[in-house]
């Protein structure tokens, strides 16, 4: 018995990935028993379905910390892309000449963030921090402040609706997911992500495209946390200037979660899917548990720090 | 006399994999005992068992005359006694030397550390290990051999009664050894003890007392200086004789050279440096330590920025980054293969695919990586060069230092290079792969490759080369080729900085015993090189250093 436990712990600490699932599937099942609603389809199917926006976002953020960088502007160009979307699809535009140029904005700040680290050589945590504060700031000058609306057809569908009983945000999160899958775990420029990670000056020496892999990173997670944008604009109807603001911590938190090194070179995709499903089902369950904001914010980072030290603790070198 | 340190029966094994056999050997006071075995044979695991970074599966050290407690620990270790300096440095580089020689013993005055001093209890321990600096200088910006004697410095400051030298002279040059043997036989003479454990055969046999060979995990036999030979030794632990070290030379005129550089320059390195590199040549970069050599190779790589002519089949190339080198199939395999050589923390398979990750995965950058020819790759390539990893999933940092090099020079070999440049190739590697890597370069030069090296051990480039450069505060002094190539006018054209002597003076040299001509260098370096050859140190050609 003892010995089965050991070759699984084994198993377990070779795989963080994994460990991610497996904390998602016992506090699933501690929800079912232990708080309301939690069996129901039409919940799990919310679930997924809220999942998928913080997951869209934590799949591009895996992409940038793999090769030991961070994007703290996401949450900027998550309201970006709404807030661009939604004005202009609201005045003269139209829904396609929106999408399109929220996309296109979220794509330009993804490079301004490489340009930043590959060429001034500014650490990521500066460049991004800053161009999510510029990002903020002319959001508020643009908008004046005041939240807009819009309803765009296709953003509606793909935030509410379904395909066979399943929500296309969950989807679509899974095609994004597959995606980048394959474009970090078997293409080439994975490889130089994962290589630039794991020491960058040994990369350089291997004749590694820094440029590029950062490039191609940024770019993707900035696009993605613009489609994020876009998908959450489908599901209020509404853009403000805030609405971002979660993403940005908890896209960090499902990566390392799902059992990425936060210093790069290291991990699998598929874990920040598990970390992202596990954050949003720790959210929900302590709204039903009828917690205040306040209390709520403090026992999730306390949950996170806990399950960090269980099993996503950086290994002494 | 009871033993200072014993260590008693200790077995240790890592996921199964048993690395330390009943291991047994004592260290009395006063004695200078050295451990000596092949990279992988126990050497580090079992010292690290004394200085309380593993705990043994069974067995057990006895320091002092008591077992050791479980809670054993480096902090501890120290507190009792033990000083210990290691291959790697743990120098905090943006402190200065002074605060990294107190490292967490900073002396206080009413909790306020004073710069003044603890620069000035810095400076007797400095002086101590035959170093001229000031204490307050940031400790990153010494050279690699003076950080290294810094350590000692530091390993000194809690007086210990038990040192410990771990590799601890593998960056060191000959004059700094010196320095160290010093510090050795002073700690003796005050009735201390000392482990001492490197590659290089004539240290071991210039100060230890008793030498203990680990084959494979296992003591093989312990011996005492006075009745064994280096041909004993090397044999106890290879388990066979080893002639062959170095393979034959090339023979024939030089052919027309394949790179050239005029003048090449790097600021504050090195400075109008001209170079051939010709096919089917193997060329060496001499000198004392820290010449600017390193430098010369990171400039023709792209590492460095530089300035300078630089021409390839006649052709002036720009060299300005490792992926212009590369698309010229110039190769270089670092000094400092654990940041820059291999990516540690990655898999064997990676490491090796990551230089032909374009022929893998042809087509651009989003085409899928190739499993089954990377597989071909790697397999191949382990193959070739016989690297010891348990599976190609293996990572990078679980392989001995020789097989860690071994991948660092084989993930070049697919890219078909033209120029291979590599700085310290055998550092910290046992004989037979030292060996295996010598014969291996001399096999790609006679393949066509122009190769390329930088070596502190004097031996190794008179075995290997071809033509040896000597390099002096960055400028070439000196050159050496064929029955001009010999130990003794390396050494003396690198402390001394000029080319020395004329043609008709080279025929009357020739036959003269090393040890005569030290009369002509200055007293410190003459004691420094009488120290090394304390151990007669034999011809090249047999087995010298190991």
């Amino acid at each position: 018995m003892s010995g089965l436990v050991a070759v699984s712990a084994a198993a377990l600490r070779g795989s963080r990935a994994a460990w991610a699932f497996g904390v998602l599937a016992l506090t699933w099942l501690a929800a079912i028993l232990f708080a309301d609603g939690f069996d129901s389809v039409s919940n799990f199917r919310y679930l997924v379905q809220t999942a998928s926006f913080l997951g869209i976002v934590a799949v591009g953020q895996t992409l940038v910390v793999i090769m030991s960088g961070i994007d703290l502007s996401v949450s900027g160009v998550v309201a970006l892309s709404a807030v661009v979307c939604a004005k202009v699809a609201s005045g003269t535009g139209g829904g396609a000449t929106g999408i399109t140029a929220a996309l296109a904005l979220s794509a330009l700040v993804g490079a301004v963030n490489a340009a930043g680290v590959v060429w001034l050589r500014v650490p990521p945590m500066v460049m991004t921090l800053a161009t999510g504060t510029i990002l903020a700031g002319a959001l508020l000058v643009y908008t004046d402040g005041s939240p807009s609306s819009a309803a765009v057809p296709l953003l509606d569908s793909l935030a509410n609706g379904r395909l066979l009983g399943v929500p296309w945000a969950f989807v679509l999160w899974l095609g994004i997911t597959a995606v980048a899958g394959w474009l970090l775990h078997l293409s080439r420029t994975g490889r130089y992500a994962f290589a630039l990670g794991a020491g960058e000056s040994a990369a350089r020496a291997s004749g590694v495209p820094l440029g590029a892999t950062a490039f191609t990173a940024y770019v993707s997670c900035a696009l993605l946390a613009g489609v994020a944008g876009l998908v959450l604009l489908g599901f209020t109807g509404t853009s403000s200037l805030t609405m971002g603001n979660p993403y940005q911590l908890l896209s960090i938190a499902s990566v390392v979660l799902g059992g990425t090194s936060i210093l790069g070179g290291r991990g699998h995709l598929l874990g920040t899917v598990g970390g992202a499903l596990l954050l949003t089902l720790l959210t929900a369950l302590l709204t039903s548990w009828n917690l205040s904001e306040g209390v709520r914010q403090v026992v999730l980072g306390v949950l996170i720090i806990g399950l960090l030290l269980v099993y996503a603790r950086e290994r002494r070198t | 006399m009871a033993p200072l340190l014993s260590v008693e029966q200790v077995s240790k094994s890592f996921a199964g994999n048993q690395v330390l056999k009943e291991v047994s050997f004592t260290v009395g006071p006063g004695e200078v005992l050295a451990l000596v075995g092949e990279n992988g044979a126990g050497k580090s695991t079992v010292l690290s068992l004394v200085t309380g970074l593993l705990t043994p599966d069974s067995g057990r050290v006895v320091h002092e005359g008591a077992p050791v407690p479980r809670a054993w620990s480096p902090h501890r270790a120290r507190a009792a006694g033990i000083g210990s300096v290691h291959q790697e440095l743990s120098l905090n580089p943006h402190q200065s030397v002074a605060e990294n020689v107190f490292l967490g013993a900073w002396p206080s005055r009413r909790g306020l550390v004073r710069a003044r001093d603890l620069a000035a209890r810095a400076r007797p321990l400095l002086e101590r290990v035959g170093l001229d600096i000031d204490p307050r200088t940031r400790a990153g910006r010494l050279p690699l051999g003076r950080q290294q004697l810094v350590e000692l410095a530091k390993a000194l400051a809690s007086e210990p009664r038990l040192l410990i030298l771990d590799e601890a002279t593998s960056a060191l040059d000959e004059e700094q050894v010196g320095a160290v043997f010093r510090v050795v036989r002073e700690l003796r003479d005050q009735g201390g003890s000392v482990i001492f454990v490197s590659h290089r055969m004539a240290e071991l046999f210039a100060v230890s007392d008793r030498l203990t060979v680990l084959k494979d995990g296992a003591v093989t036999a312990t011996r005492e200086r006075e009745r064994t030979d280096h041909d004993d030794i090397v044999r106890l632990m290879v388990g066979r004789e080893l002639s062959d070290l170095f393979p034959e030379k090339g023979t024939g005129t030089a052919p027309e050279p394949l790179l050239r550089a005029r003048d090449l320059t790097v600021p504050g390195a090195c400075s109008s440096v001209d170079l051939d590199l010709a096919p089917g040549r193997v060329v060496g970069l001499g000198g004392l330590q820290g010449q600017g050599q390193r430098e010369v190779l990171r400039a023709l790589f792209g590492l460095a920025r530089h300035t300078g002519r630089i021409t390839l089949e006649g052709r002036p190339v720009r060299l300005s980054s490792p992926r212009d080198a590369i698309r010229h199939r110039v190769a270089y395999v670092p000094e400092d293969r654990k940041t820059e050589g291999v990516h540690t923390a990655r898999s064997v398979r990676d490491n090796l695919a990551l230089p032909s990750l374009r022929t893998l995965a042809p087509g651009s950058r989003l085409t899928t990586v190739s499993r089954t020819a990377e597989t071909r790759l790697v397999a191949e390539l382990t193959e070739r060069l016989r690297i010891r990893a348990a599976s190609p999933a293996q990572e990078a940092r679980r392989l001995s230092g020789g097989n860690q090099q071994k991948v660092a020079l084989a993930k070049w070999l697919p890219a078909d290079p033209r120029v291979l440049l590599l700085a310290e190739p055998t550092r910290g590697i046992d004989i037979g792969t030292k060996r295996e890597i010598y014969h291996l370069l001399r096999r790609l030069a006679d393949e066509g490759l122009a190769v390329l090296v930088t070596s502190g051990d004097t031996m190794e480039l008179v075995g290997l080369c071809d033509e040896v450069a000597v390099l002096y505060e960055g400028r070439v002094v000196d050159r050496l080729a064929g029955p001009a190539l010999t130990e003794e006018r390396l050494v003396r054209a690198s402390v001394m900085g000029t080319a020395t002597e004329t043609d008709t003076e080279k025929d009357t040299e020739k036959d003269t015993e090393a040890d005569e001509p030290s009369a002509l260098l200055p007293q410190q370096v003459a004691q420094a090189i009488d120290d090394i050859d304390d151990g007669d140190r034999p011809e090249p050609g047999s087995v010298a250093h190991a």
